[in-house]
């Protein structure tokens, strides 16, 4: 599912700025960080109602491509900027992480568990 | 090669830096991604035990042919109880760290996961020695 298909069908807003148009393959739902660390697949989608910047370090260090904040969580400048130096980027919804996962996985996205 | 980071408990913005620069340097080296990957999270995990429990640490971190050793030295409180530490999903993160999401009771065993030699020394209320290392071709 391409970012942009993720901003129309989740009524996503992004955070960071310009962003590549990639195709994200997978996806993992947690608000525990040490559970992303050790389960999360890379280039994936990350959906979370954490909005602080450790989050930042953890998707950098599992490569992952977007984190979707559910609920509308919404992160702080210093999140946001830190988010942009590692190209990492931050999208928010309405929608609950349970909404946005069943949107995501209904469009292709899947779970792989690592 | 040798990188040496100094880590201050409860400082949580700053936890993920060490991991994130020896991530950034091992890309760098070349070295496989599946490598990276078990580096980046045995050293983070490492760093926010550091950040979550003790009052300061220092990490060592050494690449040598066919190795990667990291060493964590902290002053704290110690482990009382080394074997449910590395239990899956016991912790004793106090609930300012939990709702931050940490504590999931992951640190150790995500780390003993993630290498191939690990070993632990802790004295109760002066800290923790861990050391890890990660082998590659």
């Amino acid at each position: 599912m391409k970012i942009s298909e993720m901003i129309e069908k989740l009524n996503l807003k992004i955070l960071t700025g310009d962003f590549e148009d990639c195709d994200v393959k997978f996806g993992y739902v947690s608000d525990m960080l040490s559970d992303v660390m050790g389960h999360a697949p890379s280039e994936s989608a990350l959906i979370t109602i954490l909005a602080h910047e450790n989050v930042i370090a953890v998707a950098m260090l599992r490569d992952i491509s977007i984190i979707i904040l559910a609920n509308n969580r919404m992160p702080d400048k210093k999140t946001i900027e830190k988010s942009c130096d590692e190209n990492i980027i931050i999208g928010v919804t309405q929608l609950s992480a349970f909404e946005t996962a069943g949107i995501l996985y209904n469009n292709g996205v899947s779970g792989k568990y690592e | 090669m040798d990188r040496k980071y100094i880590i201050e408990g409860g400082n949580f913005s700053e936890a993920g830096f060490a991991s994130s620069d020896v991530k950034k340097l091992l890309k760098k080296l070349g070295l496989p991604t599946n490598i990276i990957k078990k580096v980046a999270i045995a050293m983070y995990e490492a760093e926010i035990n550091v950040v979550a429990h003790a009052y300061r640490g220092e990490m060592e971190f050494k690449i040598v042919p066919g190795q990667i050793r990291v060493t964590v030295q902290d002053e704290g409180p110690g482990i009382p109880d080394v074997e449910l530490a590395f239990t899956e999903g016991f912790s004793t993160a106090s609930s300012k760290v939990r709702e931050m999401g940490f504590g999931a009771g992951m640190g150790l065993p995500n780390i003993k996961r993630n290498t191939d030699e690990i070993s632990l020394h802790t004295e109760v209320e002066k800290g923790t020695k861990l050391s890890f290392i990660i082998n590659f071709t």
